[in-house]
């Protein structure tokens, strides 16, 4: 790869800067490593399951890797998706993508299918060189009419590398999509995801991301509800220490009416953690009866955490439920002196009454074996927390 | 043996504590009474460790261990238990988690190893049904959406659960109606043992007809100004406090 793309990648990036978008989160530290786009596959280890009899996808810096992963059940198909497929964007972080990036896979349920085993796509990055890979993949999930499927995906990795990644999602009429991510990544990683997901009638899209991962992350979401009696739910829980930044960003279009769109968003912030949540719910015109929530709550752990919340509500229909509020707050000393003063001794029962701030926010993942993941990832890092 | 040497507390600049002496010997219960203001409250919470009250004067022994130095959790390890009169809701904490975790910390700090599961919850089932609790407030998040006598039932709970050897009761009786009232009295008094202590605060004589005191003493400006038998109290009732604030005076 040529230095010219590099110093062009680089410009892409530092012209973020200042942009509405890109208000609180900066990327001029990554602009000014050294990295590279053509990068060596790394010898894997054991592969992780996170959920029991799951069937696993694994894909190795953006790249499907056939060999590694279970063999599907019928009803659904995978591929690498064509070179040469290119999708127009306005987002600069996928028209970066596009150019530079790399074909991902493509996984389609066919219609009418129902996909009882949870698949578990597993994005393993790393890196042990001077220089720093930067992987851009495009993905692609369709689930066809009246299909059903639960998908995790698991990223995490060794060393210092970046990625772009772009996510394309179709749910077409009547189908069901569960997509849970657990963002994991290494602590010197940077972790830029961007999904662009569109919901047809009757459908239903339900996400929740896990976030303990990268040095900086932006998970950014675009959600179109564009058939009648959509439904998307966008939620997460961000869990930050030492100079972590998390960034999520939503925009929600709701274009025809009867939709649903729910996003429950909790962060825990300690040391100089600094959490962004930037959410835009735009209803438009014809959008009547449109049900709209919007939830960011964040808990400083530390006088240094930060967390910048930018709700935005954007309504053009006279017929819509639409309700929006971010808290900012720190342990209640009360509640602490309550549980010390039954032994438990001070980091304990701030875990406690971390666990207790949290836990409104996993419950939302719908299937069990998720939520009990999920919630043991959670666990392990309250864990570190008071170790 | 718990003795409370002229003792003397202080929020911000105002003093509310003045110097309170108070002897309990093994087995005994010790009411203590006062107007709103007089400084109860205060008391339990310096005894228990909250922030925000400086003692500026005096010890608090337990078993010959002054206990003002030491952290809430180390006053818990070392026996002291404060029934709180607004017991604080932890909303996704199982009441059984908390509890054991509660148990396991204690042991901890004694030297213990963790208390075996299945014990742990055989005791604990048993103990809540002796307080008319079912089977779902243990499940339940601490004290989150309790009635205002599920939460002091949840209280004592967990002092039978942790086994104390001083038990100190914040107004446990307000907001009770009288079958409540019993069940908690009820509670106590089947922790009533000669190795345990109480001190039971409170505005009302109430009370004290289903915890029958051993002494009782009036609070008033931060002072025990009068002490007696369970008569005591049965006077504070027919008169009211003015009197023998007015004596002492």
């Amino acid at each position: 790869m040529s230095a010219t793309a590099i110093d062009s990648i680089r410009n892409s990036l530092d012209s973020l800067r200042g942009t509405e978008s890109w208000r609180y989160t900066n990327l001029k530290e990554l602009s000014a490593q050294n990295f590279v786009l053509d990068t060596p596959t790394p010898p894997v280890g054991h592969l992780p399951r996170l959920i029991d009899k799951s069937i696993r996808l694994v894909v190795v810096n953006g790249e499907l890797n056939m060999g590694l992963s279970d063999a599907l059940p019928p009803g659904i198909s995978l591929s690498t998706l064509p070179d040469d497929e290119e999708t127009a964007s306005d987002n600069a972080l996928a028209i970066l993508q596009n150019h530079y990036g790399q074909p991902g896979y493509r996984l389609t349920i066919n219609a009418r299918t129902v996909i009882e085993p949870i698949i578990e796509i597993i994005h393993i990055l790393s890196s042990d060189a001077d220089v720093i890979p930067m992987i851009m993949p495009r993905h692609v999930i369709n689930v066809a009419t009246q299909s059903q499927v639960n998908i995790v995906e698991h990223h995490y990795g060794k060393g210092r590398y970046a990625v772009n990644q772009r996510l394309s999602i179709m749910v077409a009429a009547g189908g069901r999509l569960g997509h849970y991510r657990l963002q994991d990544e290494s602590r010197d990683a940077w972790h830029l995801s961007l999904i662009e997901c569109q919901i047809d009638r009757d459908a239903v899209y339900d996400n929740f991301t896990l976030t303990t991962g990268a040095i900086l992350s932006r998970n950014e979401i675009h959600m179109d509800l564009s058939g009648v009696n959509a439904e998307g739910h966008l939620n997460g829980v961000y869990l930050l220490t030492g100079k972590q930044h998390a960034d999520t960003t939503s925009k929600i279009d709701h274009r025809v009416e009867h939709g649903r769109s729910n996003q429950t968003h909790k962060g825990v912030i300690a040391d100089h953690g600094k959490g962004v949540f930037q959410g835009k719910i735009h209803v438009h015109r014809h959008a009547q009866k449109t049900d709209g929530y919007q939830l960011s709550q964040a808990l400083l752990l530390s006088e240094h955490a930060e967390i910048n919340a930018k709700p935005e509500l954007e309504i053009y229909a006279d017929d819509v439920k639409c309700s929006h509020g971010a808290t900012v707050g720190q342990l209640d000393k009360n509640a602490l002196f309550y549980l010390r003063s039954r032994g438990i001794d001070a980091a304990a029962a701030r875990a406690l009454l971390v666990q207790s701030f949290i836990c409104g926010a996993l419950d939302l993942i719908g299937p069990e074996t998720v939520r009990d993941a999920f919630s043991q990832r959670v666990e392990q890092w309250l864990l570190s927390l008071t170790s | 043996m718990i003795e409370i040497k002229n003792l003397h507390a202080r929020v911000g600049d105002k003093p509310i504590l003045n110097g309170i002496n108070l002897t309990l010997a093994p087995g005994e219960v010790h009411a203590i009474m006062g107007p709103n203001g007089s400084g109860k409250s205060t008391l339990s919470y310096v005894l228990a460790g909250r922030d925000g009250y400086e003692v500026t004067e005096g010890e608090v022994l337990v078993n010959g261990q002054n206990i003002l130095e030491m952290e809430p959790e180390e006053r818990a390890a070392a026996g002291v238990f404060l029934a709180f009169q607004y017991p604080i809701e932890i909303p996704g904490v199982p009441n059984s988690v908390f509890l054991k975790t509660a148990v396991n910390s204690i042991r901890k700090a004694r030297g213990l190893d963790d208390i075996d599961a299945m014990s742990f919850q055989k005791n604990l089932r048993q103990k809540a049904q002796e307080l008319g609790m079912n089977a779902d407030m243990l499940k339940r998040a601490v004290n989150t959406g309790f009635s205002g006598g599920e939460k002091k039932r949840n209280e004592i709970l967990q002092m039978a659960m942790l086994e104390p050897v001083f038990a100190v009761l914040d107004e446990t009786d307000s907001g009770l109606d009288i079958d409540a009232l019993k069940i908690v009295a009820e509670g106590v008094n089947r922790l009533r043992s000669a190795e345990r202590c109480f001190l039971v605060i409170t505005h009302y004589q109430r009370l004290l007809d289903y915890i029958v005191p051993d002494h009782v003493h009036v609070l008033s400006k931060g002072k025990i100004i009068r002490s007696g038998g369970k008569e005591l109290a049965e006077e504070l009732e027919a008169n009211g406090y003015v009197g023998i604030i007015e004596d002492a005076a």
